[in-house]
């Protein structure tokens, strides 16, 4: 974990170094060339300074995101200044020549990071610098004259950064103090923390929110305290400063829904930390301190447990492998940066080229002839096409890392919150996947975590008493398999509990009573039903019986499976196996009639040509085929589809066995034609849903052929059956 | 089969040439069931021959189903099935006409495609209030041309109306 840590850093590190060095190439030149304008006209093109402001800007955020405080705290004064510069004032030669000795301080430092990991050391250069920029700012700001308009718009925007500043300043104290808790004799964590918030509050204040400058301000207090070694600090003081640090973001969410911020639990809130700042070790008995706590929580009346998308943000500013919407620049870069609509674009051509190559090399010209060469050539064809396809997918990987980190403050809420000892361990968290699974995956994954928790790992004494370590262990976990990505969430808690998934089963009417033939795995996938919980009560994490259901939803629309295996007294393992390709799929192309239809290759299980004796027509005229035992309903193809059929009977024609989530059946078509690698296209948004067709397929001759969702079509027909 | 003009090429060159602002009053005339029709011109983004059509399950009977447009799968509607009039035998004089309307591209099947018509406002008449039957609720109005009278529809209409 440590290596894995370190190696992490010095991605961060690298990545941040870029886009520094970027940026200060692109805008110093800027920078330099005012000094020469400034001795003739004074006069600034908007456009040249917003754009030095957000060089600024962008420094400040990326270096605060690292901790670099010294950077930040630097480049947070010179932003200042230009924003001054934004808003009309001259610009005079003695300012430039302040920025650019800002540029220079900031070149250096980045060079010692490249060798030394941290920004320390540069402490009394930077507050020369700061210095001076203060006294321009105040001397500036004396003589300030806007006009109604641009103090208008100004306002919005500069509420808008607020909100931006004030969501990574949140976001990194939060950081530091879920490392100090880790390590809480580590101070340093604690000044960040109250670095990060003291800013936080001066913003604030300049805004006059009152009540945001009155929490944080207590919240600085208790961390100054701590930071000066004068209160060790304990877990219930990073409790309470979390729970302010959550009311702190709701007060910025309401400024940037256009609301003044008000806090309800303010005064409580501003209580307590006082209270912990007050006191020393030991004075309050623990158990009222957790009863406070969670009265408190209660009353917060917000999810705060919630992963909130302002925490993307700053996340993705972080990753080298995330594209966003820059122009490349060369240099001394390792990474370029690339508009994700060419990526998109690339990727669509990329699936046609796949397409066009089926055409060239399956095209019915072609029929008859010996023509070893030409396929060879075409062999050759076909491999570049799928490495190109490859690399192409490849570019819009990201790895899993910012997601899972995410989990690591909701399991510690979720256990706090039930006095439970739980310890987090991830792995893989370099494992890549697609952007699209990225988004779609966080949900599941929180519903996830909270039932292990919540169910699972049972709280210390109970644990204790079976033999058990006192901390459940918890492992989020990544990887790649057979072409498919592997997201496992394990834990060591009590497992499922056989019966009673059953009885409740049974009570729902999902199965019918007393089947003791289920396997277990059966009786598993119960659990993924609408509505179903076998939780006593409903508590605000879970309970409710909604989660898995949208687990499960959400992994089918990736093409994924869930596998769930459990031991009763032991533990229960969850797989999510997503396909990694998700527009390219193997399909057999069978025909019915005159049309032709794709089946995902991962859905078939076997097919054949029936005979006589296999087949059974029950009472209401049901056709069931017996293979090897098991006994399958057949679903006419030319009849689910309402076209015609070249054989009628099923002994004449092919049945496919396909499958879904452990349900199966036969589907009846005239012949099978080949298997194919087939580009999915989405049938025409002006069609609307098609009952069971996923997409459709363009053939090797042009043709189109309709793609078989098959878990649609089970279950359709399932329900049909009543 | 591909990209076949029916048009002279010339006429088709230089009116898809034109841009946005030029295009207005010009319309794309077709024939249905021996009456012309007209459709903007600007909604048009070509025309093609009549190609193998993919059926897709659980359509209206006026959608036909959908074409290979040079790699892009596009759905195509019997305007005639549409109107409730009587199908009939796509020969080669066939067409499908594919417009784009609000970002949803449809091709539309017709006897046969005639001109490109400049008709300006002045010589555009209101549809017809009561009549009932091949289409009425699609017209936008009637276009005189000389002599004649082109029916001159409602794009947005003849996509998205739904019956009552």
């Amino acid at each position: 974990m440590m290596n894995d840590d370190l190696e992490e850093r010095q991605e961060m590190l690298r990545c941040f170094l870029t886009e520094s060095w970027e940026l200060l190439d692109d805008v110093e030149p800027e920078i330099i060339a005012m000094e020469s304008t400034s001795l003739s006209s004074g006069d600034f093109d908007q456009e040249t300074l917003n754009k030095i402001f957000r060089l600024f800007h962008s420094l400040k955020g990326s270096a605060a995101c690292l901790n670099f405080n010294t950077i930040s705290s630097v480049t947070h004064e010179a932003e200042t200044l230009l924003d001054i510069f934004r808003q009309g004032t001259m610009v005079e030669p003695k300012h430039v020549d302040l920025l650019i000795r800002t540029c220079d301080l900031v070149r250096t430092i980045l060079n010692t990071l490249e060798q030394q990991h941290s920004d320390q050391g540069f402490e009394n250069e930077a507050e020369v610098i700061i210095n001076d920029l203060q006294h321009a700012i105040a001397s500036l700001t004396g003589n300030l004259t806007e006009s109604e308009d641009d103090l208008n718009l100004d306002i919005a925007e500069m509420t808008g950064r607020f909100v931006e500043e004030s969501l990574e300043l949140l976001e990194e104290a939060e950081k530091s103090l879920l490392e100090l808790e880790k390590a809480p004799g580590n101070l340093v964590f604690a000044g960040q923390a109250f670095r990060a918030l003291h800013s936080f509050k001066g913003n604030a204040g300049f805004f006059g929110y009152a009540d945001l400058e009155e929490v944080s301000h207590q919240a600085e207090t208790l961390l100054d305290k701590i930071r000066e070694g004068e209160k060790s600090c304990a877990s219930v003081d990073i409790s309470f400063l979390l729970i302010a640090l959550d009311a702190l973001r709701d007060g910025v969410q309401q400024i940037s829904s256009g609301l003044t911020p008000q806090l309800p639990i303010k005064e409580d809130l501003i209580n307590h930390l006082n209270n912990l700042s007050q006191m020393t070790d030991g004075v309050m008995n623990k158990k009222e301190q957790r009863q406070e706590l969670n009265t408190l929580e209660e009353s917060k009346e917000i999810e705060h447990l919630q992963i909130n998308t302002p925490v993307e943000v700053t996340e993705t500013e972080c990753h080298p492998s995330d594209p966003k919407e820059r122009q490349p620049v060369s240099g001394r870069q390792q990474v370029i940066r690339v508009d994700i609509e060419r990526l998109d674009i690339l990727l669509d051509l990329v699936g046609e080229l796949v397409i066009a190559e089926a055409m060239v090399a399956n095209n019915p010209d072609l029929q008859g002839h010996q023509l070893d060469r030409f396929e060879k050539a075409v062999l050759q064809l076909d491999k570049i096409t799928r490495d190109i396809q490859e690399v192409a997918m490849s570019m819009r990987m990201i790895p899993l890392a910012g997601t899972f980190r995410k989990m690591v403050r909701l399991v510690r809420d979720l256990a706090n919150n039930q006095n439970k000892k739980i310890n987090l361990e991830i792995v893989g968290e370099e494992t890549e996947v697609d952007k699209t699974i990225i988004e779609q995956i966080a949900d599941p994954l929180v519903h996830l975590i909270r039932n292990a928790v919540d169910h699972g790992i049972e709280n210390p004494e109970d644990r204790v008493a079976k033999g058990k370590p006192e901390t459940g262990r918890l492992t989020l976990e990544a990887k790649h398999s057979a072409g498919e990505v592997w997201i496992i969430v394990e834990d060591d808690g009590k497992g499922l509990n056989r019966d009673v998934i059953l009885r409740k089963g049974i009570e729902r009417g999902l199965i019918k009573a007393d089947n003791q033939e289920l396997k277990d795995e059966e009786v598993w996938k119960l659990i993924f039903e609408p509505g179903f919980s076998t939780a006593e009560k409903v508590s605000n994490i879970s309970g409710r019986g909604v989660g898995m259901d949208v687990v499960r939803r959400n992994i089918e629309k990736l093409r994924g499976k869930v596998d769930i295996r459990s031991k009763p007294g032991s533990g229960t393992i969850l797989v999510l196996r997503i396909p990694l390709t998700l527009a390219i799929i193997e399909g057999m192309v069978v025909r019915v009639g005159q049309n032709r239809y794709t089946i995902p290759i991962s859905s078939i299980k076997e097919s054949l040509q029936p005979r006589p004796e296999q087949i059974t027509i029950t009472p209401d005229n049901l056709e069931i085929v017996r293979i090897r035992g098991e006994l399958l309903p057949v679903v006419r193809l030319h009849e689910y589809y309402q076209v015609e059929s070249m054989f009628h009977q099923l002994t004449d024609g092919i049945l496919i066995v396909v499958e879904n989530d452990d349900k199966k059946c036969c589907l009846f078509v005239d012949e099978l034609i080949g298997q194919q690698q087939i580009v999915i296209k989405g049938l025409s948004g002006y069609l609307g849903h098609v009952r069971s067709i996923s997409g459709c397929a363009i053939l090797g001759d042009g043709d189109i052929s309709m793609i078989l969702d098959i878990a649609d079509l089970i279950n359709t027909v399932e329900k049909a059956k009543g | 089969m591909r990209l076949k003009e029916r048009l002279d090429a010339d006429l088709l060159e230089e009116d898809f040439e034109l841009d946005e602002d030029t295009q207005e009053n010009k319309y794309l005339t077709f024939v249905l069931n021996k009456e012309e029709y007209g459709i903007e011109i600007r909604y048009v983004t070509e025309i093609i021959g009549i190609q193998n059509i993919t059926v897709v399950p659980d359509m209206p009977d006026y959608i036909k189903g959908v074409i290979n447009l040079r790699g892009k799968v596009i759905p195509v509607m019997d305007v005639r099935l549409r109107f409730g009039v009587e199908e009939r035998p796509y020969d080669d004089r066939t067409c499908i006409v594919v417009i784009n309307v609000r970002d949803h591209v449809v091709g539309l099947i017709v006897d046969r495609v005639s001109e490109v018509l400049d008709i300006p406002e002045s010589e555009i008449e209101a549809p017809p209030k009561i009549k009932k039957g091949e289409g009425s609720r699609f017209i936008q109005g009637m276009g005189k041309v000389g002599e004649q009278v082109k029916i001159l529809l409602n794009a947005h209409r003849l996509l998205f109306d739904e019956e009552e």
